[in-house]
């Protein structure tokens, strides 16, 4: 059953003097539900991640499993469990670049790494057969593990250990050579992973002053971006053979909990605790072009929209939509108006969907190859998913 | 009236005279009295900087010699990042509790020190708690 | 504040005598609020005098204080750090299990060492002594444990009362930075001397052995026993 996306709200959102956006007047059916299923039942979904193709969706929830999902027909099935590797919350996945590799970050200070054994579920003939084999001589019948049948190792190929406490973040470079961590232990952790599949901490970058939330890779660059507790974002690239912090953009009131690039790169959308949605933009002039350190200016700051702590946001490469996950169980989608002056643009709520969720959305995730197709997940331990039409 | 006026004078002259006084006598107290806990405060201070630059020194130093010198790619890697520690400590600003980059420097420090325990897959637990003072480092 | 009537008496216009003897009671009274006045005054000149003297001071103490800090820890970190690189070496290479112990041991003297180095150098700045006391006392080598000479050691045998009383106590006796420097030294050198010859029976690095000697002499530990 579809849900219907609500009425524009009687109140109208206060505007950053930074920013006029137009008003849209209609706001109905951008968005519907589709699908809704109980991930991590009793508990709390963290966060979703598709792998590349957009074949599988992989959760991670505080039962300290990590799922892969996939689409049978109509259904969503659970084709993995990945149960064996941490001992606490699960609170990030994310899959490797070439999708054969799955990371998950956990409050038990660990971070795992899982290889995907096949790539192609259509095997499956020939992997039951071996796994008959495997039932016959296995003692326990609890070693068989549908993890096995699905293609994924049981037990985790590595785990990266190093952060004092929880690891709030994982993320992969677009090279697939490079693996950064976050920890409430303030710091961020870049590794690098060779061709033996070995691990190596190649640095560790103490700049942020409280809990780091967040670490992405910019889209085509080796640029990490952090958001934290510190109420900053910071920037960090590699200067002569040493990781280094290059830009620190300030502007939040409160927490940053998460940050994404837009396609290009160019742009950067970040979340906090202070109810806005800011948009940053990578500035270059010739003046510039001599310097290493990139310079970044907030160009939009979109307050009035959220009624609690925005969790999540998720920039659409295909279609250029912005998503966010609320605490107020809402998800809302923003476009960049046409014809919008890049240096300052503007930005429209195209879509609000109150109570998305009966709790705290943790996460949302557009799809990579599906226009408008986006997941999200809660507290409520739940993922649902949803078609987005930007409206006319 | 002229008299009054100067009278007025007098008492004003004869307020900041009392006054002055009093001033030089606090000033020079005031100065015993700061130099002493200033001395007490910093002395804490470098005692947990030096206690900490010391023991990353060393513990590098002893690592870097144990690593016999060898061909093999990630051993060199090992002793590359070994170096490049010790190079920091040793150029940290030790004597010097004002310069401003000591805190960052501090951190870029402590963090190569993490690194250097992956890479050489030690945990060691450098923190030291000292009862009297309550610190713990 | 005789000089106060007197420029009062002079600024008086001639004949006007007969006020200050009719009014003399109110006159004490004036000489009371005039002195409680400049009470005050001196009170609060004293006051802001202190903030002034205390601000401009401490900075340059802690500066002082600092430095002092870090020179008196360095060698105690350095050795613990040294130590601690033994032992997860041992960890690592799955050395045999007395050696492990003994080094363990080893760390552990030394953190008690250095425990007991700040316990003291933070209670002897909060004697708050005047300097020329202190001074005093070091002149007449009241501390017997060590003398606070260039030589920087005691000549050991019975008398010394470092062989005696146990190391907290030879630490929390001194008075001066330069005795626990002494004090410190002694006990850093009898760790690292356990520490060599450790590293000589394992047959470890040559280097490890130097770098070890280096030390010694980098801190001026003692270099030997005067029997």
């Amino acid at each position: 059953m579809a849900q219907q996306c609500s009425d524009w709200p009687a109140a109208l959102p206060t505007r950053s003097q930074e920013s006029r956006g137009q008003i849209r007047s209609r706001m109905k059916d951008s968005l519907t539900l589709l699908h809704r299923v109980s991930a991590h039942p009793d508990s709390r979904c963290w966060f979703l991640a598709w792998n590349p193709t957009g074949t599988l969706l992989a959760s991670c929830g505080g039962d300290k499993t990590i799922r892969i999902w996939g689409k049978e027909g109509d259904n969503w099935v659970c084709k993995s469990v990945l149960g064996e590797g941490h001992q606490r919350t699960v609170r990030k996945v994310a899959w490797s670049p070439c999708g054969n590799y799955l990371a998950s970050a956990s409050f038990d200070a660990t971070t795992c790494i899982w290889m995907k054994k096949n790539d192609d579920f259509e095997m499956e003939t020939h992997r039951e057969d071996s796994m008959d084999r495997k039932r016959k001589t296995c003692l326990d019948y609890r070693l068989y593990d549908s993890a096995e049948r699905q293609g994924f190792q049981k037990q985790c190929v590595t785990t990266l250990e190093g952060h004092e406490n929880e690891v709030k973040s994982v993320a992969w470079a677009p090279s697939g050579s490079l693996l950064a961590t976050c920890s409430r232990d303030k710091s961020v952790w870049v590794w690098e992973v060779d061709e033996e599949e070995e691990y190596e901490c190649v640095s560790v970058l103490n700049s942020h002053t409280q809990d780091v939330k967040h670490v992405v890779w910019h889209p085509n660059q080796e640029l990490l971006a952090s958001a934290s507790y510190d109420d900053s974002v910071k920037l960090y690239h590699e200067e002569e053979d040493d990781w280094v912090c290059c830009a620190t953009l300030e502007g939040h009131t409160s927490t940053v909990w998460s940050l994404s690039f837009d396609q290009s790169g160019e742009q950067l959308a970040t979340c906090s605790d202070d109810r806005t949605l800011r948009i940053w933009r990578h500035m270059t002039s010739e003046e510039e072009q001599g310097k290493k350190d990139p310079i970044w200016k907030c160009v939009c700051t979109l307050t009035g929209y959220h009624n609690r702590t925005i969790y999540d946001v998720h920039w659409s490469h295909l279609t250029g939509a912005i998503a966010t996950a609320c605490g107020d169980d809402a998800i809302r989608i923003f476009e960049e108006d046409t014809g919008s002056d890049a240096v300052q643009p503007t930005f429209s709520l195209t879509a609000h969907m109150p109570r998305a969720h009966s709790q705290d959305i943790n996460c949302v995730a557009w799809h990579p190859k599906e226009p408008g197709f986006l997941a999200s997940c809660s507290d409520d331990g739940e993922m649902a998913f949803w078609q987005y039409q930007r409206p006319e | 009236m002229e008299c009054a006026d100067d009278l007025f004078g007098g008492i004003v002259m004869c307020e900041e005279r009392y006054r002055g006084e009093g001033y030089e006598e606090g000033f020079a107290e005031g100065k015993h009295i700061g130099e002493t806990e200033g001395k007490q405060y910093g002395a804490m201070y470098g005692a947990r900087a030096g206690s900490e630059l010391g023991c990353y020194l060393g513990f590098a130093s002893t690592w870097r010699l144990l690593l016999l010198p060898t061909t093999d790619e990630k051993q060199r890697k090992k002793i590359k990042i070994l170096d490049s520690l010790i190079k920091m400590i040793q150029s940290f600003p030790t004597e010097d509790p004002t310069n401003e980059k000591l805190q960052d420097d501090l951190s870029r420090v402590r963090g190569k020190v993490k690194q250097v325990c992956s890479i050489l897959n030690v945990q060691p637990d450098f923190s030291v708690t000292y009862e009297a003072s309550g610190l713990s480092f | 504040m005789s000089w106060v009537r007197a420029a009062a008496a002079e600024l008086q216009p001639p004949g006007e005598d007969e006020v200050f003897d009719e009014e003399a009671d109110d006159m004490k009274l004036l000489q009371n609020d005039w002195k409680n006045n400049m009470e005050k005054r001196l009170k609060e000149g004293y006051a802001d005098g202190v903030e002034a003297g205390k601000e401009q001071a401490l900075q340059t103490g802690f500066n002082v204080g600092y430095k002092e800090g870090v020179t008196l820890l360095l060698p105690c970190g350095e050795l613990r750090g040294t130590l601690s690189a033994l032992v997860t070496w041992c960890e690592v290479h799955d050395a045999d299990p007395a050696t492990c112990a003994r080094l363990g041991e080893l760390l552990s003297s030394v953190t008690q060492c250095e425990d007991n180095l700040v316990k003291s150098l933070s209670s002897i700045h909060r004697i708050t002594q005047p300097s020329d006391i202190s001074s005093a006392l070091e002149d007449m080598d009241l501390t017997s444990c060590t003398k606070p000479s260039s030589e920087g050691a005691c000549n050991g045998g019975q008398d010394c009362l470092l062989n005696q009383e146990s190391h907290s106590t030879s630490f929390s006796r001194c008075q001066t930075v330069q005795q626990l420097s002494n004090v410190m030294k002694h006990e850093l050198d009898l760790i690292l001397r356990d520490t060599i010859a450790l590293v000589q029976e394992n047959n470890m690095s040559a280097d490890l052995f130097s770098y070890l000697q280096m030390l010694k002499t980098k801190y001026c530990f003692r270099a030997a026993d005067h029997v």
